[in-house]
């Protein structure tokens, strides 16, 4: 039977009640763990992919599909596994993110060329790659947590000291047990069988009789389509994520926006000056959406581990006041540049 | 552009104080030594004047030596390879059109292969260095040949030809 929602209430500061669904909350912590959104940077990998670019391929907006799709398909399938073994030889938690991030964009990738291949095959190899995205998730998930307790101001600890001490322990010992669950994951998920199925599948790349798309096309023509299909969901989900209680709306968002500067990213050789305007914005976009879900996710652990009392009620009060002030910087964000509008101007740029 | 200032001692007359010192005064390139001269050189302590004139000289020649010639050969050999794809860009085209319903089974896989594999071949010549450069240009005016001669082909003279030339391509490797 499917248990009723706990529902914790807090006041904002403008004075609006805030409710936080926790069974909603910690479903997601169990289901997607991948989806905390890191302080790290994801420069690293961009910039390993882009010298991979400007060294290997000649893609540009003339360049037919069927080579761009390829090629690009390559370069973040090599990046993916040349990510994934320096975190099999270091488990180092900068480079654990970096393979999360490599395999975020190769999702991506396979998504935006599936049309060019057999139905079905990049979405069986994107599956794959989502489990490699799925083990990191939990050690990423405490790593995150325990840095955000760590780092609440002294007064804000001293309020709740033992809960806090009670709380970063038993982090601490998730951390360790999610670390050695990741060594097992990592073993038990090979990478050679992953990395021969995309190289077969990049040579079955469909080039007649496609009644999908036109693999002939030049990557201009289908890059304005595929900006288009992210774009929707962008505009969908906005007018929800505006209701600051609807946490699960704004973390649809992200995801939406998430995916769409991954996108970007892959089409970046297309754009002109404008693409760095573009993914600073949708960066800044989703570093606060990712802030929010964070804070959601925190008070989802700060229920499950700690019992009712003064202690957890003022820590949720830190949460609560740090989310209101995250969302309030969402809102002006949106004055300035309007999400929705993204898309759009990224079709105009190149 | 020099890495460091361990770089400009490729200048004879140049050791690792005077490297420093003319670095640290902006020479970070050869270029900028050959063109401010002997007498922008002289304003840099340490300079010898028996080696002033043959510092600006080498690195003049340095300058000149390091970029013109391997761009020019790295990008000859992107443009061919471009004409080479264009060609193949064409021949798949064209093959679409003249077979059209032949191309949607087993021909079709089999030409798309052909296709994908040859492209395969060109991506890895494009990454050879400076140095098989020239032979790689001249593989690949082999291959662009015998691709542009396939317009028109039959199926099966489609793959003969493909598989040429991508041994032609190969051969390079």
């Amino acid at each position: 039977m499917r248990p009723a929602p706990r529902i914790w209430t807090g006041r904002l500061a403008a004075g609006q009640i805030y409710r936080l669904q926790v069974m909603d909350v910690s479903m997601r912590i169990s289901r997607q763990p991948q989806r905390i959104e890191s302080a790290l940077p994801e420069q690293a990998g961009r910039t390993a992919v882009k010298k991979q670019l400007g060294r290997t391929s000649t893609i540009s907006a003339a360049t037919p599909l069927w080579i761009a799709a390829r090629q690009m398909l390559k370069i973040h399938g090599k990046e993916f596994f040349k990510r994934w073994s320096k975190v099999v030889k270091s488990y180092d938690v900068e480079e654990i993110h970096d393979l999360r991030v490599a395999s975020r964009r190769l999702r991506e990738a396979l998504a935006l060329f599936e049309p060019c291949f057999a139905e079905k095959s990049m979405s069986r190899l994107s599956r794959k790659v989502k489990r490699v995205t799925g083990v990191l998730g939990d050690l990423r998930n405490t790593d995150e947590a325990i840095i955000f307790f760590s780092r609440l101001s002294a007064e804000e600890q001293q309020q709740s000291e033992s809960e806090l001490k009670e709380l970063l322990s038993a982090l601490e010992k998730e951390r360790a047990a999610a670390r050695k669950q990741l060594h097992a994951d990592l073993e038990r998920l090979q990478p050679g069988p992953l990395r021969s199925a995309l190289k077969e599948e990049l040579a079955a790349l469909q080039l007649f009789g496609s009644t999908r798309i036109d693999p002939l096309q030049d990557l201009s023509s289908f890059a304005n389509s595929a900006i288009a299909a992210r774009e929707l969901p962008l505009a969908g989900l906005l007018p929800r994520a505006l209701d600051e209680a609807d946490a699960s709306a704004q973390h649809r968002l992200r995801i939406a926006v998430k995916r769409m500067r991954y996108r970007l990213e892959i089409l970046e050789p297309l754009f002109g000056p404008e693409f760095s305007e573009l993914h600073a914005t949708l960066k800044g976009y989703q570093e606060l959406l990712g802030k929010l879900h964070d804070l959601d996710v925190f008070a989802g652990m700060l229920l499950e581990r700690l019992p009712e009392g003064a202690g957890r009620q003022g820590l949720m009060q830190a949460i609560t006041a740090r989310r209101s002030a995250q969302f309030a910087a969402f809102l002006a964000m949106l004055k300035t540049v309007p999400v929705d509008m993204i898309g759009a101007r990224a079709r105009r740029a190149f | 552009m020099v890495q460091t200032a361990a770089d400009l001692q490729q200048l004879k007359g140049v050791g690792r104080v005077l490297a420093k010192r003319l670095y640290d005064a902006g020479f970070d390139s050869f270029a900028k030594i050959g063109q401010a001269g002997e007498a922008g050189l002289k304003k840099v302590r340490g300079v010898s004047p028996r080696y002033l004139s043959s510092i600006v000289e080498q690195a003049r020649q340095l300058s000149e030596s390091a970029h013109p010639e391997h761009v020019s050969a790295a990008e000859a050999l992107q443009q061919r390879l471009s004409g080479v794809k264009g060609k193949l860009q064409t021949l798949a085209g064209d093959a679409r059109e003249r077979l059209g319903d032949r191309l949607s089974g087993k021909s079709g896989k089999k030409l798309s292969s052909d296709l994908v594999r040859i492209e395969d071949a060109l991506q890895r010549v494009g990454e050879v260095g400076k140095k098989g450069a020239k032979r790689a240009g001249k593989a690949l005016a082999k291959t662009e040949k015998r691709v542009a001669k396939l317009e028109g082909a039959s199926l099966k003279k489609l793959h003969k030809g493909l598989k040429k030339a991508r041994k032609a391509v190969l051969k390079v490797l």
